[in-house]
């Protein structure tokens, strides 16, 4: 059994697979290592590239070709054919930082737990700057039991580009991520919590998160085009929290209403910010609201610490919909004001 | 066959980029040429005495004058004196007096056939808005603020009024340099009836506001295979050796590559046995100083500027050839920038390093070239080291797309053009 199946969803980005590839497809590590590249139905060339690879590594490289379905929809193909004893995803417009991979690996042989923590760097490509995100509540190399987990103390969570999955625990838990829709990479990372039994933390930072394509789906203009899935996979999560919220401990639940908070928030800024549609958005996030309310009365509770929420709740939301400009002319005035007035 | 008069203040034996570029094309052309240029200042060059040879048909007429506003003049008398002898004008933008001569030809004898051709942009030149010397980064057209014209907010914003208002008291003399470029592009792109571009970038930003476009054309820059040496030499000591030719400065500048070597030298023990890393040309201060700070200098080495058939020579004995652009995200969204000297690169046939190329014809160029094209990030660009230095990187050259580029393919698309124009006439 090799040591990690690595998948690589692959939609339309021939102009960085090979980058990608090339960073993880070294010696050093061909033997452990199973990659699985999907072609998500891409029509750019990407699937002569991975042709290419596939007759290069005949023994490591292994793909799949499907009809596009999105980034759930690769993950689920690739954890079905995989067979390694670990489980991660690389998405195709990012690369591994290549020494620090080949470091994992050989530490990867020897661990147990269900997951396994790497620290994660962003990468701007546009201005070059690098923002490398560590976990520094964990001790390095020590196997930590599943209550200990936590966010960072900048806030950070267990993100895609830092994690690895034992894949036997993705199987045991049934994971199977939304199809069609982006954002899912929040249901791969909180539907095997509730299963999780121990994890440790190998501080390299492979993983290497490009940021810069205006086509990304974390990029703002995208995420309020893609505001009907963001709200579809938020609805998921807190249905999947609410269902097993009473079988968590203490901490694990804390961990997951943070995570769930910080995308309800996000939802919450897209929703204030929406030109289009803003009518069937705030309604949707009513609905949201109402359904957080019933079926997981603590996740609500916590959201509700947010001053704006609160005050949104009181306002039946209406605030969303009225006033935003007025609101927001109101406090670039006050601060313009505050700033001519000179410090106190 | 009548003769082309090419109106061009930089032409060999000064030794300058443009210049490079227009002689590469008139002497591939199957054209007559006259060239009407000037060795009296080698400002702006790296100096006079580059010797190429030079085929028949092309006759070069030297002007006595040092300023490009008197050379201008002298082009301008020198046309009217032969006019008999001209169909076709061709002028090039750098300086912007080339195309003020060609506009005042036009204008003087409307049958006569323009060729305007462009280096870089005139007026929306991202260098000089990078610099912010030509257009205020508070006025709402300056590139860096699209993104905001539609915030009411920023719009009546109280402080970026004053600051705009304040910027442009200060820059006056720019504000009025900018404006009379800006005019002079306008009525160029308007007037002339062939307008030459190097790359599809630089024409979509040139082209985007202007009402000009049906006689634009694509001339790429080009490398000429007899200029390379016939090279022999075998290399002895088994590093991987990287070279950069060139200018760099505050704004184009090294530090992102030279991260990336400090980064992979600590990652790896034995980078300077495997690797090195060969600057020529200009380098500024701030990169040096970091060469010297990280203790580099046994990895990476400085010469100053060499003649260009000696650059040619150090392409060819590369392992890889680095190219390094500015950042100019903030002020153009695709890069209009196609530099001379990477039509050079191509010629050598060695696999390119391009770091910081942003979206444009230079990055699809080089990809489809098979080159490898990185962003500015130290960490990528590390990546891409360690994977030619200790996993065999190699790239696979399109060997078909390079043939596009020789001298001799480019002046024949260039020929076609002339032809249309002449048929035109």
């Amino acid at each position: 059994m090799k040591t990690l199946s690595l998948v690589v969803p692959v939609y339309q980005t021939r102009d960085y697979l090979c980058r990608c590839l090339d960073s993880v497809l070294v010696p050093e590590v061909l033997d452990e290592l199973e990659l699985i590249v999907v072609n998500d139905g891409s029509r750019d060339g990407s699937d002569e590239i991975i042709r290419r690879y596939q007759r290069r590594y005949p023994g490591t490289l292994v793909s799949i070709d499907k009809e596009n379905g999105g980034h759930g929809s690769t993950i689920n193909a690739g954890l079905a054919l995989a067979s390694g004893r670990y489980f991660r995803v690389l998405d195709s417009d990012d690369w591994f930082d290549t020494p620090a991979f080949i470091r994992m690996m050989l530490r990867l042989k020897d661990r147990r737990e269900d997951l396994i923590v790497t620290p994660y760097t962003r990468e701007y490509t546009e201005t070059g700057a690098s923002l490398c995100y560590d976990y520094p509540q964990w001790q390095e190399g020590r196997s930590y039991r599943a209550d200990a987990l936590s966010l960072s103390p900048d806030g950070s969570y267990v993100c895609m580009a830092s994690a690895t999955f034992r894949t036997a625990l993705l199987r045991a838990c049934r994971l199977h991520l939304t199809e069609n829709s982006y954002y899912v990479d929040m249901q791969y990372l909180l539907f095997p919590i509730p299963f999780l039994e121990s994890f440790c933390l190998i501080r390299e930072s492979v993983y290497r998160y490009a940021i810069g394509r205006a086509s990304q789906s974390v990029s703002r203009k995208s995420m309020l085009n893609r505001l009907s899935q963001h709200e579809r996979i938020l609805c998921s999560l807190i249905e999947y929290y609410a269902s097993f919220c009473a079988s968590l401990d203490p901490s694990r639940r804390r961990y997951m209403t943070a995570v769930i908070a910080q995308m309800y928030y996000t939802h919450l800024s897209l929703v204030r910010s929406a030109d289009a549609g803003r009518m069937r958005a705030v309604l949707g996030f009513r609905k949201l609201e109402r359904r957080a309310h019933e079926r997981a009365p603590e996740l609500y509770q916590k959201v509700g610490a947010f001053a704006y929420l609160r005050v949104s709740r009181r306002l039946h939301y209406l605030n969303l919909l009225f006033f935003r400009r007025l609101f927001r002319l109101l406090s670039v005035l006050g601060s313009h004001l505050i700033r001519l007035r000179g410090p106190a | 066959m009548k003769t082309i008069l090419v109106i061009a203040w930089f032409y060999p034996p000064l030794c300058s980029s443009e210049g490079i570029v227009t002689y590469k094309l008139l002497q591939n052309s199957r054209y007559r040429y006259e060239v009407f240029t000037q060795k009296q200042t080698d400002s702006w060059t790296f100096g006079h005495g580059m010797a190429l040879p030079s085929r028949e048909g092309i006759h070069c007429i030297y002007a006595e004058s040092r300023t490009p506003e008197a050379w201008a003049e002298e082009a301008f008398r020198y046309f009217c004196q032969n006019r008999d002898r001209f169909d076709i004008v061709m002028t090039r933008s750098m300086p912007p007096q080339s195309h003020a001569v060609g506009l005042r030809i036009k204008r003087a004898f409307p049958s006569v056939r323009w060729i305007a051709s462009f280096g870089d942009p005139l007026s929306d030149n991202p260098y000089e808005l990078l610099n912010g010397s030509s257009l205020s980064p508070y006025a709402l057209s300056h590139p860096q603020n699209r993104d905001r014209r539609g915030d009411a907010a920023f719009l009546f914003s109280p402080s970026r009024l004053l600051h705009d208002l304040l910027w442009r008291l200060r820059h006056r003399e720019g504000v009025r340099h900018f404006r009379s470029l800006r005019k002079l592009e306008k009525q160029t792109l308007v007037l002339a009836d062939r307008l030459v571009f190097n790359n599809s970038s630089q024409q979509h930003l040139m082209l985007a506001k202007r009402p000009a476009g049906k006689n634009a054309h694509i001339i790429p820059h080009s490398y000429d295979p007899s200029l390379y040496p016939d090279l022999r030499e075998h290399k002895t000591d088994g590093k991987i050796r990287f070279v950069f030719l060139g200018q760099l400065n505050e704004t184009r500048t090294a530090l992102p590559l030279l991260r990336a070597i400090r980064r992979l030298r600590d990652d790896v023990s034995d980078l300077e046995t495997r690797a090195e890393f060969h600057f020529f040309g200009q380098m500024p201060d701030r990169d040096l100083a970091y060469i010297m700070r990280k203790e580099l200098q046994s990895i990476v080495r400085y010469s100053p500027p060499v003649p260009y058939l000696d650059s040619l020579r150090e392409a060819q004995r590369a392992d890889w050839l680095i190219h390094i652009d500015a950042e100019l995200s903030r002020v153009c969204r695709e890069n209009p920038f196609f530099p001379g000297k990477v039509a050079d690169y191509l010629g050598a046939g060695r696999p390119i390093l391009a770091v910081g190329t942003a979206n444009g014809a230079l990055r699809d160029c080089l990809h489809r070239a098979g080159h490898l094209t990185l962003s500015f990030s130290a960490n990528e660009i590390k990546e891409a080291l360690y994977l030619i230095l200790y996993a065999d990187l190699h790239p696979e050259v399109n060997e078909e797309l390079l043939r596009s580029f020789t001298a001799k393919a480019v002046a024949a698309r260039f020929d076609e053009k002339v032809v249309q124009t002449l048929d035109e006439a």
